[in-house]
């Protein structure tokens, strides 16, 4: 038997799939059925024997969660243990280890990078920028965005796939970890960037004293943030502040 | 000090490095699991998603010194995977005097379970080692994240005689 290999074309198809990981999540299996959905062509074209197959599609049923964007690198994978699966070179429970081994940890990385870091960090990026330059600035940043975490879950797949568990070595040498701190520090610096344009053009436009107003309950909400506030709330109460403040301004020099 | 220990079948991941570690200021992170601790894969995927400064340890249940845990300065976070494994930690020395907290925050469906929070489902076995546990001094709760509102033993059991 000649050694099982998933053709190309099947591997974009798995990608593509993969793209729609969580469209099925429920709370029993989570993301199991997504994954299964992705991976099906690389096991009908490994297991061509419909028992053999079906065996096969089971097995990738069981529960799975990841973060969506690092799952890539486990669907690579577990494809490249099924190869070996399918050649009898490993035996069937391979790609089961794979995926129950690195879906916590990988979770944890993308979570940390992705959603806490990277995220946030383009979102800062499009309000700062859209102050200064407008919507093109908030197109930027979401094509940036886009950008990078599709071109890294298409790098994890294929590194997976190549590597199986080799795919370890080359996420850490990613240093996601260490590229989050820096992305969290630069968006926090946007943050405050675009807080002073604010402040600056509020100066602007209806004097120091609504300059001082603005910065005052910017402060104020900064200083309640570090005497451990929770976030949204304070944010609601200093938007709010703001607002009633710029009313009633509005009104006092406007009767 | 031992913060919380803790049970979750995916052992260390986005919740408890985004969530309980700084809910709970957690300096050092214990992963109990003889098979995480024998899989190569699993020790270099754990080491490497968590921040540089933070120490994790991936060791066998049984080679784990609660005695010491609980007496060292930093505050630690123990991860084991299933709830058998809270009745092992019993036996292997973990007492409510050493950490007095046990958490349950994910244990995913699988035939004969009950959902007694939106990630747990739990077993009749698993209810009955619970409550010993509960018994024995411990405080049992069911949450995934310290947001959550946590699920005493009381209302862990009246969910699961609810449940289907």
């Amino acid at each position: 038997m000649s050694p099982a290999r998933v053709p190309p074309r099947t591997l974009a198809r798995v990608f593509w799939r993969c793209l729609f990981l969580q469209a099925a999540w429920n709370r029993r299996g989570m993301q199991n059925l997504g994954f299964a959905y992705a991976i099906e062509p690389a096991l009908a074209a490994l297991y061509p024997e419909p028992g053999r197959r079906r065996e096969a599609l089971e097995r990738h049923l069981q529960f799975f969660n990841c973060h969506p964007f690092m799952a890539a690198a486990i669907v690579g994978g577990a494809i490249h243990h099924e190869e070996r699966v399918a050649a009898g070179e490993e035996p069937p429970g391979a790609a089961i280890r794979y995926k129950t081994t690195l879906q916590g940890p990988l979770a944890a990385l993308g979570d940390g990078f992705f959603w806490t870091a990277l995220r946030p960090f383009c979102g800062a990026l499009g309000a700062a920028g859209a102050l200064v330059v407008g919507v093109p600035a908030i197109v930027a940043a979401v094509l940036l965005y886009n950008v990078i975490h599709f071109s890294l879950r298409l790098g994890l797949f294929r590194a997976a796939y190549r590597g199986g568990d080799a795919v370890v070595p080359v996420i850490a040498r990613l240093g996601l970890p260490l590229a989050a701190d820096r992305l969290r520090a630069a968006g926090v610096a946007l943050c405050g960037v675009a807080a002073a344009i604010v402040v600056l053009r509020g100066a602007g436009a209806a004097g120091a004293a609504a300059g001082i107003v603005a910065a005052l309950v910017a402060g104020t909400g900064y200083a309640a943030l570090v005497r451990g506030a929770r976030l949204l709330p304070t944010a609601y109460v200093a938007a709010l502040a703001g607002i009633a403040v710029a009313v009633a301004g509005h009104l006092h020099w406007s009767s | 000090m031992i913060s919380l220990v803790r049970v979750d079948n995916r052992l260390l991941h986005g919740q408890v490095l985004e969530t309980w570690l700084p809910r709970l200021g957690v300096k050092e992170v214990v992963v109990a699991d003889d098979e995480a601790a024998s899989s190569v894969l699993a020790r270099a995927a754990m080491t490497l998603c968590v921040p540089p400064e933070l120490p994790v340890r991936i060791e066998p249940l049984r080679a784990i010194d609660f005695g010491a845990l609980a007496e060292s300065d930093r505050p630690v976070l123990v991860l084991v995977r299933d709830v058998a494994q809270l009745a092992e930690a019993r036996a292997a020395g973990l007492t409510p005097a050493r950490a007095r907290l046990l958490n349950v925050g994910n244990v995913h469906f699988g035939p004969g379970r009950r959902a007694v929070t939106p990630s747990v489902f739990l077993s009749e076995d698993e209810i009955r080692t619970l409550r010993e546990l509960a018994a024995a001094g411990f405080e049992v709760e069911a949450r995934s994240v310290p947001t959550e509102a946590p699920a005493g033993i009381d209302e862990i059991e009246r969910r699961y005689a609810a449940a289907r």
